[in-house]
């Protein structure tokens, strides 16, 4: 007859690991998010065209609720033609009053400049090295 | 290089991986030969349009980033730091005579250089001997970006080094 015996060491580490692991994950990945929004509001700023300066202004990074351990942000453009600027329009005469470049008058307008996406994807391979980086960093703990 | 202690937390973690890249003997510029010089390394996107501008290809070293939540010792005079550094290597189809179209090729060709250099066991203990160990180096994808109405090609690695007992206070 053969006495087999198993010991298990090390468990009360690896259950002090997996019920850690969530929160240093979150913690983690939050910092990573919190640094790719903030990457993408800085290059969205330079991106951005410059005439007054009101649209590079309004570009803000808000959380999308207040409180402690943020994880969710929202990139907020404050300009009425930011959106313009972004999405594009139908070639027009507009009225332009307060340029610092043209003289009151009616101008035909018709370019736009993409500044967030052009942003977004500067920013995405960042982001993903980032998130591995996180990652690691999350399960070393 | 420095060893990295409370008086240059943020400084010579950069400096450090500056010294190896900037190193011919580690990363060799492919647009120029060993007897001329280049400036081609860089702390931010140079502005291309800028008469004192070099030319592609080029890297980008970004200021070290920080993290000092870790651990510290008892008495709060060491602590587990973590530093993260990003290093873009930038190239462009646009050339004169041979450099034309090789845009890929020199990025590949740099980013060899720079891994290699990251990951060569002597320069890894060199850096740990200045407090800066377990540094390994996440490669991203290629990106082709317009920047300034030229394709440029941008490979970031981004390399950590993480859970490093620093010493914080005097």
């Amino acid at each position: 007859m053969v006495d087999i015996r198993v010991d298990f060491k090390g468990l009360k580490e690896t259950t002090r690991f997996m019920t850690d692991l969530p929160k240093n994950m979150d913690r983690e990945l939050s910092k990573a998010n919190q640094e790719f929004m903030e990457n993408v509001k800085n290059d969205a700023i330079k991106l951005a065209p410059r005439d007054t300066g009101e649209l590079k202004q309004s570009i803000e990074l808000e959380p999308v609720r207040k409180g402690k351990n943020i994880k969710k942000w929202k990139l907020v453009v404050g300009a009425e033609h930011g959106i313009y600027q972004e999405e594009g329009f139908t070639p027009h005469f507009a009225f332009i009053r307060n340029s610092s470049k043209l003289a009151p008058g009616r101008y035909w307008v018709k370019k736009n400049t993409p500044f967030v996406k052009p942003s977004l994807e500067r920013n995405f391979n960042r982001y993903l090295n980032m998130l591995t980086v996180s990652t690691k960093r999350a399960l070393a703990k | 290089m420095v060893k990295v202690d409370e008086t240059n937390l943020i400084s010579e973690p950069r400096n450090n991986v500056v010294n190896l890249i900037s190193d011919n003997n580690n990363v060799n510029d492919p647009a120029t030969t060993s007897s001329e010089y280049r400036k081609w390394i860089y702390s931010r996107d140079p502005s291309s349009k800028s008469t004192s501008f070099a030319g592609y290809p080029l890297i980008v070293i970004a200021p070290a980033r920080i993290d000092t939540s870790g651990n510290a010792s008892l008495d709060s005079s060491n602590r587990f730091v973590n530093w993260t550094i990003d290093i873009d290597v930038v190239s462009s189809d646009y050339g004169y005579g041979d450099t034309a179209g090789k845009g890929l090729e020199h990025n590949d060709a740099i980013t060899n250089d720079v891994l290699q250099t990251l990951l060569d066991v002597t320069n890894r203990q060199t850096l740990r001997s200045q407090g800066m160990a377990f540094g390994k180096p996440v490669v991203s994808d290629v990106l082709i970006e317009l920047l300034k109405q030229e394709k440029v090609y941008r490979r970031i690695i981004t390399i950590p080094f993480d859970r490093n007992w620093t010493k914080t206070t005097a």
